[in-house]
């Protein structure tokens, strides 16, 4: 589970976060989501413990990332935007690199790489450098990369930026079973179908604070709108 | 058991850079070149005077590329993020880091050394300088691998993009390449005050090896300690830089 509580971030005279609260509950999809520059993630980051609060608290299944960020990460797996892939090594070197790097036994990460490798469809791509992967397979490696250790917390930044309708499909059918299985996802996107098809709760952020939350049903509801795309062009303008 | 983090990535970083082969490449023109140079010299007496500016640079374009990648390159990649959202000390992750850079380092100054011993068998060159002064010249350039590598890697710590990296490190081998050649032509009396300045210190004591001078043992030490010192620092200065949110997001 993750909340924050009147967060608080700038940089320089730019004020990034104003005042962020907001929960995500475990075996639940939470939807960020806001224009440009609004401070999701800035939120991430804050949760990941890679920034510090000017005010205000995060808390990681009761861990507070400032305090003690590695415990924090420990509890999370992140998909940051830039991917990150490293173009020479191989897709089943990556899943053991990270998975060392979180103290995954040899034995663990054998069942856990062939287990990520079945989801994602990846096996025929295991042993390939990332250097000539397609958008999509960057982007289901950089997600296989950040469950490795099938964390609790899962903070996705545009997980569907890139991906084919097949992926796309396969990703939302895999968010979905996270959530059955009690996974607290949270889930930066602009992509509204995306949002309204997998989350269960949304929190439309704009200039660092938070404008609305609730279901998609209920944001609609309020926005007097047809769909999330309209709800959300309501509340943010 | 689970294999501790700095480990894990010194490894990564190894085989990463290994499978760098334009990088490599490059890295290893410097081995040769210079004892190459003082193969094809060896009729001029002052031959064997190329040899320590080589080996003092050989260190630090051995350290370069794989520090440029290891910093400047995670950022331009946006790998540096993912990897500073695991449970990792920034201590960890700088340590793996540059354990990686000076075995790449260490690893061009031996190469070096391999190929002027190459060059004493097989030129008259042998009759000027013993081959175990070689062991020598390995013995004083040692501290200089740590002071390499934590010198390039708070280099490019700075640089947002690897072209901006090797733009730094370019202006930062000047060091060393100027030293060891304005040595050669003002040559500074090697004492105790002189011998701890990192490069300067060194480059006497291979200059005189070269003469068939074996160092003064304490000032090999003096030397060795202050050098090793520095570079520690540049590791230390690093991995505060690392905890910077400004320096880790280029702010």
């Amino acid at each position: 589970m993750i909340q924050t509580a009147s967060l608080c971030k700038s940089f320089g005279k730019c004020t990034a976060l104003n005042g962020l609260s907001f929960s995500a509950d475990n075996g639940s999809v939470t939807g960020l989501i806001g224009p440009n520059g609004c401070g999701k993630t800035t939120t991430l980051r804050l949760i990941a413990g890679l920034l510090r609060p000017g005010s205000g608290r995060v808390l990681v299944d009761g861990v507070d990332p400032a305090n003690d960020p590695l415990a924090a990460r420990r509890l999370m797996g992140a998909l940051t935007d830039g991917l990150g892939n490293y173009p020479r090594l191989t897709t089943r070197e990556h899943l053991w690199y990270f998975g060392q790097l979180r103290g995954m036994s040899r034995v663990e990460l054998e069942s856990r790489t062939r287990y990520l490798l079945d989801l994602f469809d990846m096996n025929e791509i295991a042993d390939r450098r990332a250097v000539g992967f397609s958008q999509g397979e960057r982007m289901k490696l950089a997600l296989a990369r950040a469950m490795i250790n099938d964390p609790p917390n899962i903070l996705l930044d545009e997980p569907a930026n890139g991906l084919d309708v097949h992926s796309t499909r396969a990703l939302r059918s895999l968010l979905e079973r996270l959530r059955d299985t009690g996974k607290c996802i949270v889930l930066c996107s602009h992509l509204m179908t995306e949002i309204s098809l997998v989350c269960d709760k949304v929190v439309v952020v704009t200039h660092g604070r938070v404008a609305a939350q609730g279901s998609p049903a209920d944001l609609m509801l309020v926005g007097n709108a047809r769909t999330l795309e309209e709800a959300f062009m309501g509340l943010t303008s | 058991m689970s294999t501790h983090p700095w480990f894990v990535i010194f490894r990564k970083e190894v085989r990463d850079g290994l499978r760098d082969g334009r990088s490599l490449f490059s890295s290893l023109i410097f081995c040769w070149l210079g004892p190459l140079l003082v193969g094809v010299l060896w009729r001029q007496p002052t031959a064997l005077a190329l040899l320590p500016a080589f080996l003092i640079i050989t260190a630090f374009t051995g350290a370069m590329n794989i520090a440029n990648d290891a910093m400047a390159g995670e950022r331009e990649r946006g790998s540096l993020e993912p990897l500073l959202m695991n449970p990792v000390t920034s201590s960890d992750l700088l340590l793996g880091k540059f354990l990686a850079t000076g075995a790449f380092s260490l690893s061009c100054v031996v190469l070096t050394l391999l190929f002027a011993l190459a060059v004493l068998l097989v030129t008259p060159l042998g009759g000027r300088m013993h081959a175990s002064s070689l062991l020598w010249m390995l013995m004083v350039m040692l501290p200089l691998v740590p002071f390499a590598a934590g010198i390039d890697l708070l280099i490019c710590t700075f640089a947002q993009t690897p072209k901006e990296g090797n733009s730094w490190l370019s202006v930062a081998l000047l060091a060393p390449m100027l030293i060891g050649i304005l040595a050669e032509f003002f040559p500074v009396r090697l004492r105790a005050a002189t011998a701890v300045i990192p490069l300067l210190g060194q480059q006497r004591m291979l200059s005189a090896l070269t003469r068939g001078e074996l160092p003064h043992f304490g000032w090999l030490l003096s030397s060795g300690v202050c050098t090793v010192l520095i570079g520690a620092a540049a590791l230390m200065a690093t991995t505060r830089l690392l905890r910077n949110e400004k320096v880790i997001f280029g702010r």
